[in-house]
């Protein structure tokens, strides 16, 4: 009988041993990733905070048939700004743009230039970072 | 008696070992049933976490193309999201949009990039409208604009 309880309790002992090992090498890696996913999370929503622009101008050129713009655009926030990660809108169509510099330091001012543009009248410039961040600036050409 | 005595105590421990392993069996599986759902219920909130869009367009001029009214949707998050009708519901103006009226320019798009999202024009009168963009994970985004 005594033999009998010690057997049992020997096999339910390892299928305890088993199943929090299970447990444990299974699950550990899903914890770690939900940590990091948070992390990431906070930081996005930190960085949305920091994040600010400022559309300091917007020239248009003629070149006899279209324009050409020459955005200035300020980091007013505290986190540096990657160029290739921003979008531009020229009366609501994303229009491409060259930029020489590819991240915007906090209070220094970049150039967007677009090229070859047919527009008239009043134009809306939107700008939007990489983050969702945007800012708009109206002109009459 | 000596026999019956011995045959009863293998009867037992017998008994007492198909009881065991029938209790550890359960155990462990229950044991490996709850950790996997834990997994994929864990796994699908750092996917939520991670998952972030934004519609970039200006809402005073919604861009018309062959039929279409074309937004732009931005990926703000951390990770690749599949842009099909299937994985995004539309709402505007609390209606839920036929995955006939809608489509998109590309299948994913990574973090920091956008794509096009194509709304019949027949579904948008002139005036003010709200869209309602659900995606993957159920993470949506509203969007209030005039046609």
């Amino acid at each position: 009988m005594g033999f009998s309880l010690s057997a049992a309790f020997a096999i339910i002992g390892m299928s305890i041993f088993v199943a929090i090992e299970i447990f444990s090498t299974q699950f550990s890696p899903v914890i770690y990733d939900f940590e990091n996913s948070n992390s990431e999370l906070i930081e996005r929503y930190i960085k949305k905070i920091e994040t600010n622009i400022n559309i300091s101008e917007v020239n248009a050129t003629s070149n006899l048939t279209n324009y050409d713009f020459n955005i200035t655009i300020e980091n007013t926030g505290s986190t540096v700004l990657k160029t290739n990660e921003i979008n531009v809108l020229i009366n609501g169509n994303v229009e491409s743009f060259q930029c020489n510099d590819n991240y915007i330091i906090p209070c220094v001012e970049t150039y967007l230039i677009l090229k070859n543009l047919n527009y008239s009248g009043i134009v809306r410039v939107k700008i939007i970072t990489g983050n969702g961040i945007e800012e708009y600036k109206e002109i009459n050409l | 008696m000596g026999f019956s005595l011995t045959g009863t105590h293998i009867i037992f421990f017998v008994a007492s070992v198909i009881v065991a392993g029938a209790v550890s069996g359960v155990f462990v599986a229950v044991t490996l049933n709850v950790t996997s759902s834990l997994s994929e219920k864990g796994n699908r909130i750092s996917e939520q976490l991670d998952t972030e869009f934004k519609i970039i367009n200006d809402p005073n001029n919604i861009p018309l193309l062959s039929g279409f009214y074309v937004f732009y949707l931005k990926n703000i998050g951390n990770r690749e999201i599949t842009t099909t009708n299937v994985t995004f519901q539309i709402f505007i103006d609390g209606e839920i949009i036929s995955i006939k009226n809608y489509n998109f320019s590309n299948n994913s798009i990574s973090p920091c990039e956008y794509t096009m999202i194509n709304v019949s024009e027949s579904l948008l009168n002139s005036g003010y409208h709200k869209m309602r963009l659900i995606g993957p994970y159920s993470v949506e985004d509203e969007f209030i604009f005039e046609i």
